[in-house]
């Protein structure tokens, strides 16, 4: 009972402090506007802009407060995980939600953007965000154990995209291919980015991968191979992961790209959405419709494939590997306890046909039909 | 005040979408522990091998209105099967009962890396074939009537080609059976799966991958504007309730068993041996001629996991005299969730079931 009155306090503060903070908000804005008309200066746009500023420091300044500050301690009256799950997904689409806000805050205040100069500014400013918008919403619906290695990932599509700095950095300059196809990349060509790391893919498989796959000498031999092998799946696996992110990436931008023109189609013709609830449903099922369409095509389809395929001999080799170094450990490894599965299985099986069969000659002395 | 933008407008949404979130936030603290009243049908377990159990439901009529032939629902070895029991006031089990139906139901269970040399021969000529003994057995009765959920569909099809002679009525809901087309991401995706490799690197296969693909089926929707939409209306005690029953239940994924997972993968999804009379269960091939009893088939217009199409298959390939096809507007799960469900798919499975029991 207490908890929950805690809890009551405390969520009547929250909204006791976030009204004052609006409130206070609210009335700078009106008297903004108001200024506006009084004045006679329409500057629309203007009027746009302060109110989207002011409710943009608003969410941000609220909401940091609450992830900080409430959130840790509003999880723990929760009765159990599906609840903490379900804050924490909210806090995500409302993070989404809150960086959408912002995006629309820029079509709106920048437009018209009528020539294609001035679109392709404010793709290139929104392209990295937008991007990251996406992966915000890929990521935190992972299985809590793939998050980790996902968001390596996908940090690593940035790296590729710079590719200046570390080991590959000679690699690059010796092929002239993979040069031409990232200066594309930078240049903001779409298609390049899924060519480029085919290309990377072939040019592991001749340089690096060639390295990992030698055979071993001596004593430790098999445990060289085992980890030679078990890298070279690792980085195979990046590959493809990145392989498949490049087509989102791409998909992404598209549609980012497609929402400008959309938008300032509708900016010419007097027919902007009026709200952000207007202009976020319009935003969430062009994207919808752009990945779900994506996702359809058989490129995808076949990438996905390999992604999984790649994800799994990496799993495979770093199991096998694993359980070579605990080997020395009083411990039964997976492959010990697959063998004893497998025959308590057999033997169960073996035991229903056995009962089976006692049945059915049971049945048949009941019936006195049994042959002698 | 401008031409352009409702700033009132806006901001007033903004508003309001905060206060309802904080409500929301409260409501949410309120919710009651533990399993929030779903699969509470009061029922027994009757029978149980390894981790499969089967459950007889209470019946909520006399005896002398209770429908003379058991049904036997068998369900999906992906999720749970209270589905069909997942809030009190919705409930297809419930409604089953009260029309006077004597239901049986089968819970696979949660598998683990022990059972991970199960195959279909086990699921169907094993666990499903002693359940449909033991109430035949219980009830003194030859036949019973079987009515199958999704996979739990395809499963009960293929049963009733092996064991014709048991099956009384089928009822097919959802149910995937011709593979052949690329309507639905799921089976696009998995013609180009590497199941056998998916399969050695686990095992079984982790219930939170399959969650990931079914999320990924509608991006947008299903990770964030469901999100948003549930801020709109969490002050609202009884959405919000209703709301985490789902997500409990939609993230209540079962591991998946690794050689049944692939023998499905692959033989199905993938070479589409139902439809040509090609797939062998245990040593005996499926024919799907053999099924001679009455058959109902229900599929969801707008389901995004099983196609339509897959589903409206089957009747031209089954030897039934008697069988009948009903769609209903709806997706995958608002056949057991939605308004339709209580007032128009449940009453017609229902009395169809007792008019061909008679």
């Amino acid at each position: 009972m207490e908890e929950k009155n805690n809890i009551f306090t405390q969520g009547m503060n929250m909204q006791k402090s976030m009204m004052d903070m609006w409130t206070k908000t609210y009335d700078n804005l009106m008297s903004v506007s108001k200024n506006y008309v009084a004045t006679g200066d329409e500057a629309p746009v203007n009027v746009f802009k302060d109110s989207a500023d002011a409710y943009v420091n608003f969410m941000n300044s609220w909401g940091e407060q609450f992830k900080q500050y409430q959130l840790p301690q509003v999880s723990t009256y929760f009765n159990f995980k599906d609840q903490q799950d379900l804050l924490q997904k909210l806090f995500t689409s409302q993070s989404v939600y809150q960086d959408l806000f912002t995006f629309w805050k820029e079509l709106a205040e920048k437009a018209p953007y009528d020539t294609p100069e001035k679109i392709q500014e404010l793709t290139d400013q929104w392209k990295d965000k937008y991007v990251d918008i996406t992966k915000t919403f890929f990521i935190p619906m992972l299985p809590e154990n793939l998050k980790a290695v996902a968001e390596h990932s996908t940090d690593l599509i940035q790296e590729y995209s710079n590719f200046n700095s570390g080991i590959f950095q000679p690699w690059i300059e010796n092929a002239e291919e993979l040069k031409d196809i990232l200066s594309r990349v930078a240049k903001g060509e779409k298609e390049a980015i899924s060519e480029f790391f085919k290309s990377i893919n072939d040019s592991y498989d001749q340089s690096f991968g060639k390295i990992f796959n030698i055979p071993g000498l001596g004593l430790n031999r098999e445990a060289f191979e085992q980890q030679m092998q078990s890298y070279d799946s690792y980085v195979k696996y990046i590959i493809s992961f990145n392989e498949l992110y490049s087509l989102v990436y791409k998909v992404s931008v598209e549609t980012m790209e497609k929402l400008v023109k959309q938008y300032q189609n509708m900016y010419n013709e007097g027919k902007i959405p009026k709200t952000f609830k207007e202009f976020y449903e319009i935003w969430w099922k062009t994207n919808e419709n752009a990945f779900i369409d994506l996702f359809s095509t058989a490129e995808f389809s076949k990438l996905f494939g390999k992604f999984s395929e790649k994800f799994c001999d990496f799993k495979i080799k770093s199991d096998k590997l694993l359980e070579m170094q605990l080997k020395a450990l009083p411990l039964p490894s997976k492959t010990d306890m697959d063998g004893l599965y497998k025959t308590v299985y057999d033997q169960k099986k073996e035991i229903r046909a056995l009962k089976k069969a006692v049945n059915d000659l049971k049945a048949q002395i009941a019936a006195g039909t049994t042959q002698k | 005040m401008n031409e352009l933008f409702d700033v009132e407008k806006s901001m007033d949404q903004v508003l309001q979408f905060q206060n309802k979130m904080l409500k929301g936030l409260k409501n949410l603290t309120e919710l009651p522990k533990g399993n929030m009243d779903m699969d509470i049908t009061p029922k027994e377990v009757v029978y149980s091998q390894d981790k499969m159990k089967l459950y007889h439901y209470k019946s909520q009529v006399r005896k002398t209105k209770l429908c003379k032939v058991p049904l036997l629902i068998t369900y999906a070895l992906v999720n749970r099967q209270y589905m069909m029991d997942i809030q009190p006031d919705r409930s297809t089990i419930k409604a089953f009962l009260e029309e006077g139906l004597d239901v049986y139901l089968i819970d696979w269970g949660y598998p683990t890396a022990s059972d991970k040399y199960l195959t279909m021969d086990d699921y169907i000529n094993g666990y499903m074939h002693d359940c449909v003994e033991f109430i035949k057995e219980q009830n003194k009765i030859s036949q019973i009537n079987l009515l199958g959920v999704c996979q739990g569909g395809t499963f009960s099809t293929i049963y009733t080609a092996l064991y014709p002679e048991n099956i009384k009525n089928l009822v097919t809901m959802v149910t995937p059976i011709d593979f052949s087309n690329n309507d639905s991401l799921l089976f696009a995706w998995s013609k180009n799966m590497n199941i056998d490799k998916m399969v050695d690197a686990y095992g079984v296969i982790p219930g939170e991958l399959m969650n990931l693909s079914y999320a990924m089926l509608k991006p947008f929707s299903l990770n964030i504007d469901k999100y948003i939409g549930l801020v709109e209306k969490m002050d609202d005690k009884k959405f919000l309730e209703n709301f985490l029953r789902m997500e409990i239940w939609i993230n209540d994924s079962p591991d998946q068993v690794g050689e049944t997972i692939r023998q499905f993968v692959n033989d199905l999804y993938k070479e589409n041996k139902l439809v040509k009379g090609e797939l062998v269960i245990g040593d005996r091939k499926v024919d799907l001629k053999n099924i001679k009893a009455p058959l109902l088939n229900v599929y969801a217009e707008y389901d995004h996991l099983v196609p339509p199409s897959s589903s409206k298959a089957l009747n031209d390939l089954v030897g039934s005299t008697d069988k009948e096809t009903i769609s209903f507007g709806v997706g995958h799960i608002g056949m057991y969730v939605s308004s339709k469900s209580k007032k128009e798919i449940t009453p017609k499975i229902t009395s169809w079931i007792l008019e061909h029991s008679k």
